[in-house]
C-alpha cells in the first residue's frame, strides 16, 4: 500500500520536516529520524516543502540536519508550511523579497525608459 | 518633411519603428541554455537568414543586463524574438517574451526543463523560428527618413590617425545628419579625459550641462578606482602616448555638434539631435564589471536604439555585434589594405589632402545609405556577432552622483 502523507527529517533534533509528496491537512507519516514525532499537517504542504514539527517562536532558529538554517520571522504552529513567507537566511537579503509562492523577483523592472520620463 | 528623399525602404514595426534590417533575435537567459539557443539560431545562419543570438550568462540576473534584453527585444532592427530558458534562473524569459508582445513583436519562450531538455528544446525552436520567418516575409515596408535615423558611432583600436582623420569624418558626417533632423549618439565618456570643460562648453541645456559634469566627475573617479584607464597596448604601439592624448582624438567624433544630454543604458532619446550615452556604472565598481571591451560600448548603443554603428578603428578591429550593423572604417591605409576582410570604408584620404572631410563624409553617408538599404557590412558577411552582456549598475533613469 502507498505510503500515505510522507514526511522526513533529517536530524532528532530537527524543528522542521520535509514533504516527500504534496501533502493535505492532516497526519503525516514520519520517515527518517523522526523517532517518536508525530506531525499533523494544518494546511497543503507542497512536495519538497518544509513542514514545523514544534511550535516555533519568532526570532527562534529553525533546524534542519541538527543546523541552524535560518531564523522563523513570525510565530510557527506545529505542522504550519515553513517556508519564505515566514522564515528568512540570516546573511541573504535578497532572498526574503522573492515572492513566496514562485520566487519570483519582485525587485527587477521588465520595463523600459525614454529621455526625460520620470526625471524630477 | 516636403520634397525629402528617404533614405531607404525600412522594415514598419507595428509599434511605428522602422527598422534597416529584419531579424529575428534569439535570447538565452543564462549560459545553461546558451548552447540550445546558439545551435537554433547557426541552423538558420547557415542557411543565410537573419537570425541572432545574444543573452544572459549568469544565473544571477543585473538590472542592465534585463534592460538592454528588452531593448534589443524592441528594437526597430528586430521583427520576432524568442527566448530560451533553462528553468531555474532569476532572468524569466517568459516576461521578456511579453514585454516583446506588448510592443509588436511576434514572440515565444521556453524552458528547456520544461520541454524535455536540449534535443527537444532545439527542435521546437526550429519550428517556432521557421513559422517567425515566414510571418516576417510579409512585415509591411515603408519609406525612412534621415530624422528617424540613429546613428552611433564608437572607435576601437585607436592609433595616431583616428583622431586626425576617421573620427573627424565621422564628426562631420554627425554635424550634417544632425543640421537635416537626425539622431547620433557616442559614448566613451572615459575617452573625455581632461575635457571636461571642454564638454560642458558643448552642452545645448543647462541639464545636459549639468549631467555631463557629474558624468565626467563618475568617469574620472571610477577609472582612478579601477586603477585603469581606457587605453591598450595596441593604443601606445599605434602612436598613442596618453589617454588625455586619446580623448583629444575620442571627442572629435562629435564634431560641432552640441551635447542634448545624457542618456543611461537602455533609455531612448525623447528627440533628435547629438547625445552622449553614459555606460559607467553609478554604485559599485566591482564585481563582475570588466567594461573595457568595444563591443560592450556598441551593445549599449544598440539598447537605446542606434539602427547602425560608424566604427573607426587605427589598429585594425574585426568585431560586429547582433541586432544592428556595424560598419568599420579606418583612416590607416596600410590597415584597410591588410584587412579587406573586416573594415568596409578608408577614410586616410583626409591625411593625404586628397579629399576634404566634407567629401569623405559625403562619401560616408553614402555607404550608410546603402547599409540602410540592405547591403551588409562586412561584418555581417563574415558572421560577427559579439554579444556579451557584462554586469552594470546604473539608475536607469537619470545622472546622478557616484557611489564609489
Amino acid at each position: 500500500m502507498a505510503l500515505q502523507q510522507p514526511g522526513y527529517v533529517v536530524y532528532d533534533t530537527d524543528n522542521v520536516g520535509t514533504a516527500l509528496e504534496n501533502l493535505i491537512p492532516g497526519p503525516i507519516r514520519l520517515l527518517g529520524s523522526a523517532k517518536d514525532l508525530s506531525a499533523c499537517a494544518l494546511q497543503d504542504i507542497p512536495r519538497g516543502h518544509k513542514f514545523a514539527l514544534t511550535d516555533i517562536h519568532a526570532g527562534d532558529a529553525i533546524l534542519k540536519y541538527g543546523a541552524r538554517i535560518g531564523t522563523a520571522t513570525v510565530e510557527i504552529r506545529k505542522g504550519a508550511h515553513v517556508h519564505l513567507h515566514n522564515m528568512s537566511s540570516d546573511f541573504d537579503e535578497r532572498s526574503g523579497t522573492l515572492d513566496v509562492e514562485s520566487a519570483v523577483p519582485t525587485d527587477i523592472e521588465y520595463r523600459l525608459h525614454s529621455f526625460g520620463e520620470d526625471s524630477i | 518633411m516636403n520634397g525629402e528623399t528617404p533614405i531607404c525602404q525600412a522594415f514598419l514595426r507595428p509599434d511605428g519603428g522602422k527598422g534597416i534590417r529584419n531579424k529575428i533575435l534569439i535570447i538565452y537567459t543564462v549560459e545553461c541554455s546558451k548552447h540550445a539557443a546558439e545551435s537554433i539560431a547557426r541552423y538558420f545562419q547557415d542557411r543565410k537568414k537573419d537570425v541572432d543570438v545574444t543573452g544572459s550568462l549568469a544565473c544571477l540576473d543585473n538590472q542592465a543586463v534585463v534592460h538592454r534584453l528588452l531593448a534589443f527585444c524592441v528594437h526597430p532592427n528586430v521583427g520576432a524574438v524568442l527566448v530560451v530558458g533553462h528553468g531555474c534562473e532569476y532572468i524569466e524569459a517568459a516576461k521578456i517574451r511579453d514585454f516583446a508582445r506588448e510592443h509588436g513583436r511576434m514572440a515565444e519562450s521556453f524552458l528547456l526543463q520544461e520541454v524535455g531538455g536540449t534535443i527537444s528544446g532545439i527542435e521546437l525552436g526550429k519550428k517556432l523560428v521557421t513559422e517567425m520567418l515566414e510571418e516576417l516575409s510579409l512585415t509591411p515596408r515603408g519609406p525612412m527618413y534621415r530624422h528617424e535615423l540613429i546613428i552611433g558611432a564608437k572607435c576601437g583600436g585607436s592609433d595616431f590617425t583616428s583622431g586626425l582623420a576617421g573620427n573627424a569624418v565621422i564628426g562631420c558626417l554627425f554635424e550634417r545628419h544632425v543640421e537635416e533632423g537626425g539622431t547620433a549618439m557616442m559614448e566613451e565618456m572615459a575617452e573625455a579625459i581632461g575635457l571636461k570643460k571642454h564638454l560642458v562648453s558643448r552642452t545645448a541645456n543647462e541639464k545636459a550641462a549639468k549631467d555631463i559634469a557629474m558624468t565626467y566627475d563618475k568617469t574620472v573617479a571610477f577609472c582612478k578606482q579601477l586603477g585603469h584607464y581606457s587605453i591598450s597596448p595596441g593604443n601606445f604601439v599605434g602612436g598613442l602616448t596618453t589617454i588625455e592624448e586619446k580623448s583629444m582624438g575620442a571627442v572629435v567624433k562629435m564634431g560641432n555638434c552640441r551635447i542634448e544630454g545624457v542618456l543611461k543604458i537602455a533609455q531612448r532619446p525623447s528627440r533628435s539631435g547629438f547625445w552622449i550615452l553614459d555606460v559607467i556604472p553609478d554604485y559599485a565598481v566591482e564585481p563582475a564589471f570588466l567594461y573595457g571591451g568595444d563591443t560592450t560600448g556598441l551593445l549599449d548603443q544598440i539598447a537605446c536604439g542606434c539602427h547602425l554603428l560608424l566604427f573607426n578603428t587605427g589598429r585594425g578591429h574585426v568585431g560586429g555585434t547582433p541586432v544592428a550593423p556595424v560598419l568599420k572604417l579606418t583612416g590607416n591605409r596600410e590597415v584597410y589594405d591588410k584587412l579587406k576582410e573586416d573594415i568596409d570604408f578608408l577614410a586616410g584620404s583626409v591625411l593625404s589632402g586628397e579629399e576634404t572631410k566634407e567629401e569623405t563624409a559625403d562619401r560616408l553617408w553614402g555607404l550608410v545609405c546603402e547599409t540602410c538599404s540592405g547591403r551588409p557590412v562586412l561584418a555581417e558577411c563574415v558572421g560577427h556577432r559579439e554579444g556579451t552582456l557584462f554586469f552594470n549598475y546604473q539608475n536607469p533613469r537619470q545622472v546622478v552622483p557616484c557611489r564609489y
